[in-house]
């Protein structure tokens, strides 16, 4: 295996599927929700690239949120006031107590994603999905979408563009409240099934 | 600066990703995207989350477009290694589409059929009835089961490849045994309820449709067409959730478990309600008693919280009386409920 690719399948492995937890950090610890995206692609790029120069951490997990811990806290010194109390949050934040967290939420993606995916179909424009619905689901090809539409190819592309970001937006990072309830009906299902 | 989620870098490299699946990716092409992924490690790992988000979706759409969960899925990463070629389901797909528009169609021309035969007093062969206040459960010929709540009828039409149950009043609860190869399809009030084997249940009003998953995923198709002659977009709903449709739209809603609960406590010959107006307690009362009981306005407002049993609308009413000392004016068939 390449150098690179070795790295790639690091940073899959360890660092993507920490996503759910480490946006709810970072939402915890910044007010601006419009800055996260940025924050977590500048965060990813940091990793990526001193784990390329530097070598894999040993505790990938600590390694993620000491990091979004420092990115987070030079971002606050340039803003002009600092919120103090986000600052005195983050100085008494434990990393390995944020580790021992997050253990068991790594695992519980599979379920929630058919939940997410139902949830953005419902949540696209009205185009978007029976663009998306015919080519993906019913098998047809461009050609024959944008027959059975009336409209052009390359409108059907540039819907099935927009219908795959805006899934796999919300797959990676969903809106929160909806998975947040999810997970918790789920976790009381299974605390319903043990008694 | 955000396209539709995600950052200008991610909206790039998704589509890379997409560009990847076409039939006509090359080497040219591969090149270039190297090259776009070496200029920046922002480039790497947008690159890298959306390759990982993706796969997601694809596995996730492929779950809700087949009845075989299990049929493998193509993942990128699959797609990425091998020679270039395009994702697209098997050719099996659209011939099970096009099976369940014939079925679609069938159903309506029997539709008219079940208003005649329901006039008979006899049950005729696939045809399940309960009276006002009694519950049934049946087996159907592919060991499916179905519960019938108070004043239901279903009519079952197995043949071919497909089954077919048509939900002609009432409500009911379908825990259907999974045969990807016969699609159990549910019909009610112009809408096509496709079952991916799954437990749920189906209550039709006057004006809606409500479908509530407890199990699996089912599809909901409207048969109506919209105001431009197509069809409406299809209904996924998953467990947990509850849909109700009309006419003209369909809504979902993610159902707490406690509500999950309450939504099919009439299995058990209960009615749960949790803060519900007494009105609506009325008329759910109703659905299960030949005596009906009607509650003036004035008071139709008062919330009722707690289990009942569904038959015995004596008990509830005798409850309300020491309670909220409201007066009962009770007639044959009906009970009056004032301040």
């Amino acid at each position: 295996m390449s150098e690179k690719e070795d790295l790639d399948t690091w940073f899959r492995q360890e660092v993507l599927p920490l996503e759910p937890a480490l946006m709810r950090f970072l939402r915890r610890n910044w007010r601006d929700e419009e800055d996260l995206p940025d924050f977590r692609q500048e965060l990813y790029a940091n990793i990526y690239d001193s784990a390329r120069k530097g070598g894999r951490p040993t505790h990938a997990r600590a390694f993620i949120f000491t990091a979004a811990r420092n990115m987070l806290i030079s971002n606050m010194r340039r803003l002009r006031v600092i919120p103090i109390d986000r600052v005195a949050d983050l100085g008494e934040l434990n990393v390995s107590g944020i580790v021992d967290l997050l253990t068991p939420e790594r695992e519980a993606l599979g379920n929630e994603d058919l939940h997410r995916i139902q949830n953005a179909l419902n949540r696209l424009p009205a185009r978007c999905r029976e663009t998306l619905w015919m080519r993906r689901i019913d098998g047809l090809s461009q050609k024959e979408v944008a027959t059975a539409l009336g409209i052009g190819e390359r409108t059907v592309e540039e819907q099935m563009r927009r219908a795959m970001r805006q899934l796999v937006a919300a797959m990676l990072d969903g809106p929160a409240k909806l998975a947040d309830r999810v997970g918790k009906a789920k976790a009381k299902a299974k605390a319903g099934a043990g008694k | 600066m955000i396209h539709d989620g995600l950052t200008a870098e991610e909206a790039c490299a998704l589509d890379w990703c997409l560009r990847q699946q076409q039939a006509d990716w090359n080497a040219t092409e591969a090149a270039e995207l190297q090259r776009w992924l070496d200029a920046s490690p922002l480039h790497a790992v947008a690159f890298l989350r959306m390759e990982h988000g993706l796969a997601r979706v694809e596995h996730s759409l492929t779950e809700v477009g087949t009845p075989a969960a299990s049929r493998p899925s193509p993942t990128l990463t699959a797609v990425r290694s091998a020679a270039p070629k395009a994702v697209t389901p098997p050719p099996a797909a659209r011939g099970r589409w096009k099976a369940l528009a014939w079925a679609a169609s069938l159903a309506l021309l029997l539709g008219g059929g079940a208003l005649i035969t329901a006039q008979l007093m006899i049950e005729p062969a696939g045809q399940y009835t309960t009276a006002v206040g009694s519950h049934r459960t049946v087996v159907l010929e592919d060991g499916s089961r179905v519960e019938l709540n108070t004043d239901t009828r279903i009519r079952t039409v197995f043949e071919g490849d497909t089954r077919q149950v048509h939900l002609v009043r009432g409500e009911a609860y379908f825990d259907v045994r999974p045969d990807p190869k016969r699609p159990f399809i549910v019909h009610a009030d112009g809408q096509r309820i496709v079952v991916l084997g799954t437990r749920f249940a189906v209550r039709r009003d006057a004006e809606r449709l409500r479908v509530v998953v407890t199990h699996g995923t089912v599809r909901i198709d409207p048969l109506a067409l919209r105001k431009d002659n197509k069809p409406p977009p299809p209904v996924i709903a998953t467990r947990g959730d509850a849909v109700v449709v009309d006419q003209r739209s369909a809504l979902v809603t993610v159902l707490p478990d406690e509500r999950l609960d309450s939504e099919l406590a009439w299995r058990t010959g209960f009615l749960m309600f949790d803060n519900v107006q007494l009105g609506q307690v009325a008329a759910e009362f109703n659905r299960y008693n030949q005596r009906k009981l009607v509650v003036d306005d004035e008071i139709a407002s008062i919330r009722i919280s707690g289990n009942f049993e569904a038959s015995n609308l004596g008990a509830f009413i005798r409850l309300l009386q020491q309670v909220h000392e409201l007066n009962l004016d009770e007639h044959r068939g009906w009970v009056r409920v004032s301040a």
